[in-house]
């Protein structure tokens, strides 16, 4: 007998079962050893009244308990329910609670028999995975997004890499197959060396870009906006003089920043530089930079008066590599792309908003840590 | 031949290589042909446009390169489409390209302007089996 009852106590204890009865006639109960660990009591204060039940039930389940209880009551039938209790420490936890009425030959209830199981850890597991079912979706979206990304580079690297290398291609065949004189050949060899100086550029180019990707780690610095135009507008100083452009900045919102210099200066410039080279033909260039701050947002916007871009033609490939929407200029078109490629690796967002012959403007928005 | 002016092929291409490849191909096999290249797509599209709205030209091959700036293949093709008259009737359109992406040989087969796809570099071998009309007459005539 004893040993059976050590057995049930271990029992009790390995799958966090407690449970305990309720003797209507004087309002008192027995707790067993694990049902009082459950609440937080010490193993020997196990006489018990039903108002010391009632009182562990967290407030915002009381409701739904006593309602539960009180049915099961009348119909003196059994229950099952889920609900939480604030133990003795103040720590909220999960109980199963099963209870079985007990009544006379009349039918009345004449005591309760209670099972309670401490379920915890599955609800806070639970919890948990429900609370970020909406930070999954967005992980997985952003994943898939990532992933489109990475393929769309990876096509647009190799047609890249393949474009100089059908060039040699298609030279060399010329020469295999069409006689030239020596002054001809000459000339075919200087394009054979101009198109792998092309192939090495673009070589060149994808090794930029995975370090850019993999230099996440560079210190971040306190930067102030206005400081790093001012150098900007320093080191460009001959193109301003000489094109009459016109920077216009309000970092009245917000002229600080945790971040990485060189990135943010190399967005600033290529946002800038853009703004001059794609100007339009007659209106001197005239480039506003404004800051915002809204919650724990930084903005920048960077907004011009130049060209435009077909949105409706070319909004999906304002950021890609190696795209070009003006031929008037040289470019390699790679700023957009490395704006859009810095300003991720800091965590921000890009877009763009353009019409054609009125400008185009960029906003950038960063997410600071409080 | 009523109209010797109008070319027999034009390459529209913004890599100057490419270009030099095409007309040293083409003039090897057809020395006599007429062979008009373009390296800004915007101005190719105006002289096409310019030239094959009126009646009479000769047809003509279009080598046309997809990935280029401000207007690149694609957009050519659309703006064909939408070209006033008989402009298209005088055009047979091979894209030339170095592109490998699914989605571009896809959007090919399926433009009925688009009458064959070549991968670059173009050479002699690839022109007898895209052209095989010309190849065998060594003559500027374009079969109907």
């Amino acid at each position: 007998m004893v040993h059976n009852e050590l057995r049930l106590k271990q029992a009790q204890s390995i799958a966090h079962y407690g449970n305990w009865e309720l003797d209507f006639s004087c309002g008192l109960g027995i707790w067993s050893e694990e049902a009082c660990r459950i609440y937080g009591l010490d193993p020997d204060d196990n006489i018990q009244s039903y108002q010391t039940w009632v009182s562990f039930i967290h407030p915002e389940d009381l409701e739904y308990v006593m309602k539960i209880t009180k049915k099961e009551q009348e119909r003196v039938s059994n229950t099952a329910f889920y609900h939480r209790i604030i133990r003795r420490d103040g720590a909220i936890w999960h109980i199963f609670s099963q209870a079985h009425f007990e009544s006379d030959k009349e039918g009345n209830p004449i005591g309760l028999y209670s099972v309670v199981r401490d379920v915890t850890e599955r609800k806070e597991a639970e919890e948990a995975l429900t609370l970020s079912e909406t930070e999954r979706t967005k992980m997985v979206a952003d994943l898939i997004q990532r992933n489109k990304d990475l393929e769309q580079f990876s096509y647009i690297v190799s047609h890249n890499l393949r474009a100089p290398v059908a060039n040699i291609l298609g030279l060399t065949n010329i020469i295999e197959t069409i006689g030239f004189d020596l002054d001809e050949e000459k000339k075919i060899m200087g394009y054979v060396s101009i198109a792998a100086k092309s192939l090495d550029n673009v070589i060149r180019d994808i090794n930029n870009i995975l370090e850019l990707k993999n230099n996440v780690n560079e210190k971040r610095q306190s930067v102030k906006f206005s400081t790093l135009l001012s150098e900007i507008k320093s080191s460009i100083d001959n193109v301003i003089t000489e094109e009459q452009v016109q920077i216009i900045s309000d970092f009245s919102a917000a002229d600080e920043i945790l971040t990485v210099k060189s990135y943010l200066y190399s967005i600033f410039l290529n946002l800038i530089s853009n703004s001059i080279k794609y100007r339009q033909y007659k209106i001197p260039p005239v480039i506003e930079v404004t800051s915002t701050r809204s919650g724990n947002k930084i903005g920048l916007i960077f907004k011009d008066n130049g060209l435009g871009i077909d949105m409706k033609r070319k909004g999906k490939e304002v950021f890609g590599l190696y795209k070009r929407f003006h031929n008037h200029v040289e470019g390699k078109g790679m700023g957009l792309f490395m704006v859009k490629t810095q300003v991720e690796t800091l965590g921000g967002t890009v877009t763009v908003a353009s019409e054609i012959n009125k400008g185009t403007t960029f906003t950038i928005e960063f997410e600071i840590n409080k | 031949m009523q109209q010797q002016h109008t070319p027999d092929f034009i390459v529209i291409d913004d890599d100057f290589i490419n270009n030099v490849i095409c007309q040293q191909v083409i003039k090897n096999e057809l020395p006599e042909t007429k062979i008009m290249i373009y390296t800004n797509s915007q101005q190719a599209l105006e002289y096409i446009d310019a030239t094959y709205s009126v009646s009479g030209a000769n047809k003509v091959v279009l080598l046309l390169d997809i990935n280029m700036p401000a207007l690149n293949g694609w957009d050519i093709l659309d703006q064909l489409e939408d070209a006033s008259g008989e402009v298209k009737h005088y055009l047979k359109v091979f894209l030339l390209s170095s592109s490998v992406t699914p989605e571009d040989k896809q959007k090919a087969a399926i433009n009925h302007l688009v009458c064959g796809y070549i991968e670059k570099p173009l050479t002699q071998a690839k022109f007898n089996e895209f052209f095989p009309d010309y190849a065998k007459s060594k003559r500027c005539v374009l079969a109907d």
